[in-house]
């Protein structure tokens, strides 16, 4: 997202808010959503790859939804799926027709493609729709098959050379960009993967609602243009009933929506943007030269992730609130934490909310449920370190961000077994403030510097290049 | 959430009334503030205030770069904020310091050169004494590109900081009129440009500068650009202070044309019979620069810089290609002339580095040469000091 797009985002709130009525806004949330998804997937021209992301993402949650209704569906709710399929085709249009008009009239053939689907999708609908007749374990089975299969395609376009295959057999326009690469940047796609795949899992274990979603809704879930670039992750079950009953657009929404915005917005562009230009890259390690120089590369890069990861979600829960929806908090001053586990407690909260409900919780419950005879502290550090080495693949498929992971979830790990040894020494000395405060400063400056240090590893694209980060922080060359 | 609450748990609560005030104080402060700027104008106040020479170490040479995420620099182009961010700026003369000024194009300032190979560094590390016993201390105030007035203009801002001779190394780009207002310096500077110009009535066309700043191009918004850029110079600062970088300096770059195309035009321009006369190139600019240090009693030494002589392709009609030998000779002549008529400290080292140590193009040299160069400006140096 850019500023120009935030702007916009932010100043549509206003008409959108005040002159549609309430019943309609879902749907109109979506078809903006459609519209937004486009454009922000356009950066300058629309091309075929971008209307194929728009479909594959439109088309992907819809076989999702299809998968997770419940068999019971009413004929209202159906002529309402119905309306919804005309509102994507009428966006996608809309869209197609925006860019072709701007940019190249030969993408026309995408939009009509995509109405065409939109259309058949139409006629077809009522057949298509979950009966009572058929084995609700044939759907449990198909929601495995779409996990697998999303799991696949996350795979796919987080593994860089594959990303670039791929586009390269999609993209017919290629040669019309400069560098001659179009990797396939399937925009947020980390987060609507994860979106969906928390639907299947909660589908799986019956923690959907009873009376199914309407399209419109769970489509807004997945595509909900603030959190579509940076998260948060929200989930299906608590967005729904905040986008049915969205909050009137009042003077205190107003201002906590444009405030946040702002806060986020000179967060992200002000200070991130500024110490991006300084922050630990390949080059800059190569060419440091002495140990405090590496040592103020690595703090500026702490501190640019930051700000730039805290500020994307400032400004999706801000351009949220003034379109009526409270997005969940997803930074909540994580530096300031004394333990490494307060810290992912703070840090990209729903990611790793995510990871505790659908990964971490399940596979403990697994290996505590399984008849193998394995110690305790193995399975709190096989939970917790395969789970930090996932949100590390989350971030790409690179040796560095599984060492990221791994370096969190070992440190993770040390963390327990250290509280564990050290509790009662620890409620002994609650009566000694300054001892206390004393513990709380080293314990502060620890998890910093060991957050910190975990970037190298993130910052970095290969082992090779971290080893020289960290051989020049301890004085090496 | 606990740290939001200074914004969802007011002790105001958000109303209507308060919105709008929020909004009707908000565009007025706005509003305020622009004129407020616009009518003080601490562009060059603001300039001058940098992290350089406090927080960061000064720079050795003046901010320049075509490429700054590469380069961990920028191009600034006011010269105060020039100045602000160099050594010079907050280096106390000591008394035993001999003080020296070079000033020129992108040859002096150390294209394709690190900070530690240029003429000045040369000289510096060969911790010269003079004469009288003062130690010989160079800075470099080259600025790219070749331009007679920008020079004249960063020597005019560079009186203030107590120099003891100024070496000001020179070549026939840099005396092209249709070039001189083009500079971006001159370009930032239009103020000081203007007053050169009437006060020395040079033969530059005044009005191909741009107009005074209007309300608007005054404002924060209209000066956002340039405020951005001088933060953009503070936050390069930290990575130029890890790494030393301040110029990207690839290990291949283009090489000097040693083949020439046919002809011996100048850019385009057709050979003039009889060769360059004074009227037909800037000489009145430099003019006014040596007027300049000479009221401030400061010697100044006039150096034409070496150029790169091919012996490839069309070598009886150029120098290089830059150069055609018609155009070149006749301003070498022209120069030496006028130094002597002016009797200015005048030396002419065209041809003093050879012809294999020329890099990407006709003026830049590697760094052995630069300092082979460098030696034979010392001797030059040291004969002026020594006169009383």
């Amino acid at each position: 997202m850019t500023l120009i797009h935030i702007l916009v985002f932010a100043l549509a709130s206003l008409p959108f808010m005040w002159l549609i009525p309430t019943r309609w806004r879902p749907q109109s949330i979506l078809f903006a959503s459609i519209l937004a998804l486009a454009w922000l997937l356009a950066d300058d021209v629309l091309s075929h790859l971008d209307f194929m992301v728009l479909i594959g993402t439109l088309g992907l949650s819809i076989m999702v939804w299809w998968v997770v209704q419940p068999p019971s569906e009413t004929m209202p709710k159906r002529r309402a799926d119905t309306q919804t399929l005309l509102i994507i085709g009428g966006g996608m249009l809309l869209a197609g027709l925006i860019f072709a008009i701007f940019n190249q009239p030969s993408n026309l053939m995408m939009p009509i493609f995509g109405v065409a689907v939109a259309t058949v999708g139409v006629i077809n609908l009522p057949h298509m729709l979950p009966t009572s007749n058929v084995s609700n374990e044939i759907y449990k089975r198909l929601s495995l098959s779409l996990i697998i299969g999303l799991i696949m395609i996350l795979g796919i376009l987080k593994i860089p050379a594959s990303a670039r295959f791929f586009s390269l057999a999609l993209d017919r326009d290629e040669a019309l960009h400069p560098t001659g690469i179009t990797p396939l940047a399937w925009l947020g796609f980390s987060y609507i993967a994860f979106r969906l795949i928390g639907v299947l899992f909660d589908f799986r274990a019956g923690r959907l609602p009873k009376d199914g979603m309407a399209l419109h809704n769970f489509l807004t879930y997945i595509i909900f243009f603030p959190a579509m670039t940076a998260g948060p992750i929200d989930r299906v079950q608590r967005f729904i009933p905040e986008l049915n009953q969205t909050k009137p657009l009042d003077s205190a929404r107003l201002m906590e929506g444009t405030m946040r915005i702002a806060v986020g917005a000179f967060k992200k562009f002000v200070i991130a943007d500024s110490l991006a230009l300084v922050a630990l890259n390949p080059t800059l390690v190569n060419r440091t030269g002495d140990t405090l120089g590496a040592w103020l590369l690595l703090y500026v890069y702490a501190f640019r992730i930051f700000f730039d990861f805290s500020g994307y979600s400032d400004v999706a829960i801000g351009i949220g609130r003034l379109y009526g929806i409270t997005l969940p908090e997803n930074f909540d001053r994580p530096y300031a934490q004394a333990n490494l586990q307060q810290f992912w407690q703070r840090w990209h909260i729903t990611l790793s909310t995510w990871f505790r409900l659908y990964y971490f919780t399940p596979i403990s419950r697994v290996m505590l449920r399984s008849g193998v005879k394995m110690p305790q502290w193995l399975m709190v550090m096989i939970a917790q370190i395969s789970t930090m080495v996932l949100i590390g693949l989350w971030h790409g498929i690179t040796v560095n961000f599984v060492l990221w992971g791994l370096w969190h979830g070992v440190g993770l790990f040390i963390h327990k077994l250290i509280l564990d040894n050290t509790r009662v020494w620890y409620q002994n000395i609650s009566q000694h403030r300054w001892r206390r405060r004393f513990i709380f400063g080293i314990s502060w400056l620890t998890t910093f510097h060991y957050v910190a240090l975990g970037w190298v590893f993130f910052a970095l694209p290969t082992p090779a290049d971290s080893l020289a980060m960290l051989a020049r922080l301890v004085g090496g060359r | 959430m606990a740290g939001w609450d200074w914004l969802t748990k007011p002790q105001t609560p958000y109303n209507r009334r308060f919105v709008r005030n929020v909004v009707i104080k908000g565009v007025l402060l706005f509003i305020a503030l622009n004129l407020c700027y616009a009518v003080t104008n601490p562009l060059p106040f603001l300039s001058r205030a940098t992290l350089y020479n406090s927080v960061l170490p000064g720079r050795d040479r003046l901010p320049y770069s075509e490429n700054p995420a590469s380069d961990y620099n920028i191009s600034v182009q006011r010269l105060e904020g020039m100045f602000a961010s160099i050594k010079l700026s907050q280096a106390n003369k000591a008394d035993d310091e001999y003080r020296v000024f070079f000033l020129g194009d992108s040859s002096v300032w150390g294209w394709l050169l690190e900070e530690d190979e240029t003429l000045s560094a040369c000289i510096n590390r060969g911790n010269y004494r003079m004469p009288d016993g003062r130690r010989l201390v160079v800075y470099n105030l080259g600025y790219p590109v070749t331009n007679v007035l920008k020079d004249t203009m960063i020597l005019d801002e560079a009186l203030q900081y107590q120099p003891d001779l100024v070496v000001w190394f020179l070549t026939l780009a840099g005396f092209y009129i249709e070039d001189q207002l083009k500079h971006q310096v001159v370009q930032n500077n239009a103020d000081r440009a203007r007053e050169l110009i009437e006060k020395y009535h040079l033969g530059l066309d005044e009005s191909r500068l741009p107009d005074d700043p209007n309300l608007w191009e005054r404002s924060i918004i209209g000066q956002r650009r340039e405020l951005a850029d001088l933060l953009r110079h503070q936050v390069y600062g930290v990575a130029w202070l890890a790494t030393g970088y301040d110029h990207r300096n690839p290990k291949f770059h283009e090489q000097r044309v040693e083949n020439l195309l046919p002809g011996d035009d100048l850019l385009g321009m057709p050979r003039i019979e009889g060769g360059w006369t004074e009227d037909l190139l800037s000489f009145d600019v430099m003019l006014a620069g040596m007027d300049i240090a000479q009221n401030h009693d400061l010697p100044v030494l006039v150096i034409n810089e070496p150029i790169f002589r091919t012996s490839g392709f069309n070598n009886e009609n150029r120098y290089n290609d830059y150069y055609p030998k018609w155009a070149y000779d006749s301003y070498r002549e022209l120069l030496a002339n006028i130094a002597q008529r002016e009797s200015w400290h005048f030396t002419d080292l065209w041809d003093a580095a050879p012809n294999d140590q020329f890099t990407n193009t006709g003026l830049h040299l590697t760094p052995a040469a630069t300092c082979e160069v460098a030696n034979k400006v010392v001797p030059h140096i040291m004969a002026m000091a020594a006169q009383p």
